[in-house]
């Protein structure tokens, strides 16, 4: 082992071969040193370098309309001179000349430099340690794949796009042409039924209306189907709405319906944001399930109200139905969840997603408390119209 | 008022909806004669009196015509236009469809459609619907100089 004192290192060996980019600045930003990584990134000579400004070295690309890079550089130079203080510049671009024999073009690069002071004893800045990572390769990376994403992104909308109109497409074939079967087989029973007239055996007037009950169930499932697709996919116009017309107007068009029910609207109900023809669905659907889940022995009554809440306007139904069982509580709004295990019990399990799909495309919520045996209040909370 | 002889002609691509209109027509009472074809080309035909429709005695020409959107050859819409934009242009026209795609009630209307109607599900209520229209459309409203 050698001993004895340690000889002086060469510095200048140390500093040129460290590996990273480095250059030293004077105070007024000429080039005093510079690693042999920081010449081999820049494409520049020692020779070349020393002793000049750097701004001299590395002006702006001329052809880059953008370019920033001087500007942003010598401010951050300044500041550390300023301040005494490092500063560390966000990711850079600041293009690089090619040496003159090989046509002296610009290329794109991308930079994170660091720019630390060396202090002298008075406190003052001797030297600028300018410290550069070049990032180009990286930059270019994200740049692409972000292009690469959103040519995808592209694509994929476009072809949901061409899914949607051939949904729409889809769901107008099944409106026009399934439902015009459900139509002949209504029709034609009647016409048998007519025609039998009261000779007819009864139990063949009873198969008989059971094809044109199952014909019409068929027809309303359809349509509630129809009327939950088109929910999601058009785009609501929101007005004010005069809720008492909407309300009053779905009372009067079941009448027929609600025959044995009894139907108190306790007014004024107050006016709301909403699509008209939207909410005037959700009175009906809540109407008819407020008086369809009625025990046999008991007349169905149902009540509707509303009620200012802090900039909103809560749209209550209540019952005197069976109410809902606990276990069903979290299932109640899912399209086609038949509740009622009873093959009697009316509804196409969709009435109440379409409420809630309404109510949520309209800005509100919809929610319920029920106690079973006893009756539900559903309610819908809708923007409360401006006044 | 009604020329005399009104007659209505309605054109539905659909046996069995055709067959649940007449006997709508018998239920509802309607003694106007109505006459029926099953695509909109022979709409055009039996209006202008072309092809096989030109004895205007046996096919006589509407006070009334019902068109079904959705139809082979010639839809609903192309019919009316071209009744618009013919001498006929005054002819009270009905659409009577099974569905509507948004938009499909305001491009009837943008051709001067006189009503959009939708067909029942139930022939009591369609039955309904052709005593209304009969009553109407024959009955209260003003009739226009056709051509």
């Amino acid at each position: 082992m050698a001993t004895g004192p340690l000889k002086e290192p060469d510095f200048r060996a140390l500093f040129e071969g460290a590996p990273g980019l480095y250059l030293v600045l004077t105070p007024d930003f000429r080039i005093i040193a510079a690693s042999d990584a920081y010449l081999r990134a820049t494409m520049t000579k020692r020779e070349d370098i020393l002793g000049r400004d750097i701004f001299d070295v590395f002006p702006d690309n001329p052809t880059d309309p953008g370019a920033n890079g001087v500007r942003n550089f010598r401010r951050s130079l300044e500041k550390v001179v300023r301040r005494g203080r490092p500063d560390t510049m966000g990711v850079q671009k600041y293009d690089i000349r090619r040496p003159a024999a090989e046509g002296g073009a610009f290329v794109e690069r991308y930079w994170r430099p660091a720019n630390s002071p060396v202090l002298g004893p008075d406190r003052k800045v001797r030297f600028i340690i300018h410290r550069a990572e070049d990032v180009s390769e990286l930059v270019r990376l994200k740049r692409r794949s972000v292009e690469e994403l959103e040519k995808e992104i592209a694509e994929r909308t476009k072809k949901l796009q061409a899914t949607v109109a051939y949904l729409e497409a889809f769901s107008h074939t099944i409106a026009h042409d399934l439902r015009a079967p459900l139509r002949a087989l209504e029709g034609y029973s009647r016409i048998l039924l007519d025609r039998l007239g009261p000779a007819a055996a009864p139990d063949t007037v009873d198969l008989l209306q059971r094809i044109r009950r199952a014909a019409l169930w068929m027809d309303r499932l359809t349509q509630d189907v129809l009327d939950y697709s088109r929910l999601a996919r058009e785009e609501p116009n929101l007005t004010e709405v005069d809720l008492e017309r909407v309300v009053s107007g779905v009372v009067e068009n079941y009448a027929g319906a609600l025959e044995r029910a009894r139907v108190r609207i306790r007014a004024p109900l107050l006016p709301v944001r909403g699509q008209e023809t939207w909410l005037s669905q959700c009175v009906a659907h809540l109407l008819d399930n407020a008086i369809k889940f009625v025990p046999k022995d008991r007349t169905p009554e149902a009540e509707i109200w509303t009620e200012a809440r802090d900039g909103t306007v809560r749209l209550c139904v209540a019952d005197n139905g069976v109410g809902v069982d606990p276990d069903s509580r979290e299932y109640i709004f899912l399209p086609f969840e038949r509740l009622h295990a009873d093959r009697n019990s009316p509804g196409t399990g969709i009435g109440l997603a379409i409420v809630k799909l309404a109510a949520e495309r309209m800005r509100g919520r919809v929610g319920f408390d029920s106690e079973p045996g006893r009756g539900s209040r559903f309610w819908i909370d809708l923007e409360a119209a401006p006044r | 008022m009604i020329p005399e002889g009104a007659s209505i002609l309605i054109a539905d691509d659909n046996e069995d909806d055709r067959f649940l209109l007449t006997e709508a027509v018998r239920l509802a009472g309607i003694s106007a004669p109505v006459r029926l074809v099953e695509d909109g080309r022979k709409a055009v035909e039996y209006l202008s009196g072309a092809g096989g429709y030109s004895d205007r005695t046996q096919f006589p020409m509407p006070s009334l015509v019902i068109l079904d959107y959705k139809m082979p050859l010639k839809n609903g819409l192309e019919v009316l236009g071209w009744i618009r934009a013919s001498e006929l242009k005054r002819l009270p026209v009905l659409i009577l469809s099974a569905s509507s795609l948004p938009g499909d009630v305001e491009r009837a209307y943008d051709l001067h459609v006189n009503a959009y109607l939708m067909k029942p599900s139930s022939l009591e209520d369609l039955t309904r619907l052709m005593r209304a229209v009969d009553a109407f459309w024959l009955g209260f409203n003003e009739y226009p100089r056709v051509s």
